[in-house]
């Protein structure tokens, strides 16, 4: 399949089940919101060394969110409740309240649910105080421009994780312009993430080295530069390769994702499009590209 | 289904209207509502005798009182679900230790309106007697959840010796307002009467307008920061009860206290432009 020159592998992106919590952050100004939330979202590219993979999602509208204040959300994954519940609580804990006017409060029902305001609230040292308000507990802890508000709960529900598109050019920054116009679509995707910075990874790996205890490595078959040492999958022609990782609160958000990234990626210098994959051995969803882009209407 | 009891007898005693409680009289055919006692002073009445009985089968769960209701005390008393709305005045003790449902009152509420109410929604559409909210006589704890809206004014006691739950007065409050408040929250969209806050222990009284001095046991603690109150400004738009536009965007003070008591309380002031 090609859309605008551009080869589209009949191939398939593999992905897991992960575990994924949507946080509402608000604050005085939109700024200050994004801020506070770019900053619970930092080093969080990859669970591999992360322990989550974090991303900022769409600006919420002032009328939309529970403090009438303007806010982003964050949406964030990891492979277990109780890692989840772990890093929601230092990323809150470390980097939104500490954030100037923020408040942070909980944008998903899910199956399960995670102590963190009614953990943070100790910081409060014996001040803090509590509101029940439509069977909600929020918390206000004392803090030196006022108070932070906290959701006592927040809800834990199963997401997806590991979707990916393998965008593959002629020219690194012609390759790059077209990756960061596929991650501009995938984040503006309701429910999806691409954590890694700007959306764009440059270090897609594989599972395992030659050296034991290192986890993963860079996947050589992408590498340019090892196009004579290895079993290289590039083109002749080919001079960069960019990986997209996305997330998702469901796995249609990831479809969707994927789909937008492929049709906002089909531009000047770029090659081929592909994903990775185990060979459908080590997660249970697939989403196919060329299906992807039938459901869209997007076939050529 | 809707059943409307309408009633035609008038009356200067007390009637007692506890057994009126929508969940039991929505699951009784008119037959069974018309064999239904009320007192009315010290002498009992079968319901048929004392109202015309309507029943509409395709309208949504709700009991109706209407006609003569301003001697019905007790009315919603330990009521827990459903709706009940009286298109009208209702006595003493309305929603007396409620456990859930909406009971709306579409005229004045008498006395111990919402009294040790536990869960649900009591709306008054206009005034609250004394002691709206607070607690049942020789009980420590007045409410401890759910929500009273009253859309006008009430009387002395309001809120006192609140537990937990929230209590919104559009118009002012006697004295006395939120007297040994536990926690929860009171808000009294006008001004309050003497002695506001008397022995608050924690909890938060909001008052829009404040007509004198608080108590002593009140210190001051500057600007206060409203974001809490922002969540509550979306809610109570959501239930019909909204705050008065450009309230949360004024200046507010801060007091905490009582320090007689516990003083973990505050009580927010709202500053008005003048």
């Amino acid at each position: 399949m090609q859309i605008k020159g551009v080869t589209i592998e009949d191939t398939f992106a593999e992905a897991f089940p992960m575990w994924a919590s949507r946080l509402v952050i608000t604050a005085d100004t939109s700024r200050l919101a994004l801020q506070a939330a770019q900053w619970g979202a930092g080093l969080a590219t990859s669970i591999i060394g992360c322990g989550c993979e974090v991303g900022v999602g769409a600006a919420i509208d002032a009328a939309q969110t529970p403090d009438g204040r303007p806010g982003y959300e964050l949406l964030v994954f990891s492979y277990s409740p109780e890692k989840l519940e772990e890093v929601l609580f230092q990323r809150v804990g470390q980097a939104i309240l500490p954030s100037a006017t923020s408040a942070c409060f909980n944008g998903i029902t899910g199956e399960k649910s995670a102590k963190i305001g009614g953990k943070l609230r100790y910081f409060g040292d014996g001040f803090q105080s509590s509101k029940l308000l439509d069977g909600r507990r929020f918390w206000r802890i004392p803090v030196s421009d006022g108070e932070f508000v906290v959701e006592e709960s927040f809800g834990l529900a199963q997401g997806v994780g590991g979707g990916n598109l393998i965008l593959i050019g002629k020219q690194r920054s012609l390759v790059l312009a077209a990756a960061e116009a596929a991650a501009e679509a995938i984040c503006q995707t309701p429910g999806a993430i691409a954590p890694f910075p700007g959306g764009v990874c440059r270090s897609p790996s594989k599972i395992g080295s030659r050296y034991k205890n290192v986890r993963a490595s860079t996947n050589d078959v992408f590498c340019p530069t090892l196009r004579s040492r290895t079993a290289t999958q590039l083109l002749p022609e080919a001079e960069a390769v960019y990986e997209l990782v996305i997330d998702g609160l469901t796995q249609e958000s990831v479809s969707q994702a994927m789909g937008a990234g492929i049709l906002a990626a089909c531009r000047e210098g770029m090659l081929v499009i592909s994903a990775g994959n185990y060979g459908g051995k080590l997660g249970p969803y697939q989403f196919h590209l060329h299906k992807i882009l039938a459901e869209m209407g997007a076939c050529a | 289904m809707r059943v409307t009891l309408d009633f035609h007898f008038e009356t200067t005693l007390p009637v007692d209207a506890a057994g009126l409680l929508p969940l039991k009289v929505l699951s009784l055919s008119s037959k069974e509502i018309e064999r239904l006692q009320v007192r009315i002073g010290s002498t009992s009445f079968a319901l048929g005798d004392c109202c015309h009985i309507a029943c509409e089968s395709d309208a949504t769960d709700e009991l109706v009182l209407a006609g003569h209701t301003g001697h019905l005390d007790n009315i919603g008393r330990k009521m827990d679900g459903s709706r009940l709305t009286v298109k009208g005045d209702v006595g003493h003790c309305a929603g007396v230790e409620m456990r859930g449902g909406e009971l709306v009152i579409s005229g004045n509420a008498g006395d111990y309106l919402g009294v040790g109410l536990q869960n649900g929604l009591i709306r008054v559409e206009r005034n609250a007697g004394n002691h709206c909210g607070a607690c049942l006589p020789g009980h420590k704890e007045g409410m401890t959840g759910g929500m009273i809206f009253v859309a006008g004014d009430a009387g002395n006691e309001a809120g006192a010796a609140m537990r937990r739950g929230l209590l919104v007065i559009g118009g002012n409050s006697g004295d006395y307002t939120a007297v040994n408040l536990r926690a929860g929250t009171v808000m009294v969209l006008g001004t309050c009467g003497k002695n506001a806050g008397l022995g608050m222990r924690r909890g938060s009284l909001v008052i829009g307008e404040l007509q004198g001095p608080l108590l002593a046991g009140f210190s001051p603690a500057g600007p206060a920061d409203i974001e809490w109150l922002r969540l509550y400004r979306k809610k109570l738009s959501e239930w019909g009860m909204p705050l008065p536009k450009g309230w949360l965007e004024s200046n507010w003070q801060r007091f905490s206290g009582d320090r007689l008591s516990l003083g973990k309380g505050e009580v927010l002031v709202h500053e008005r432009i003048q």
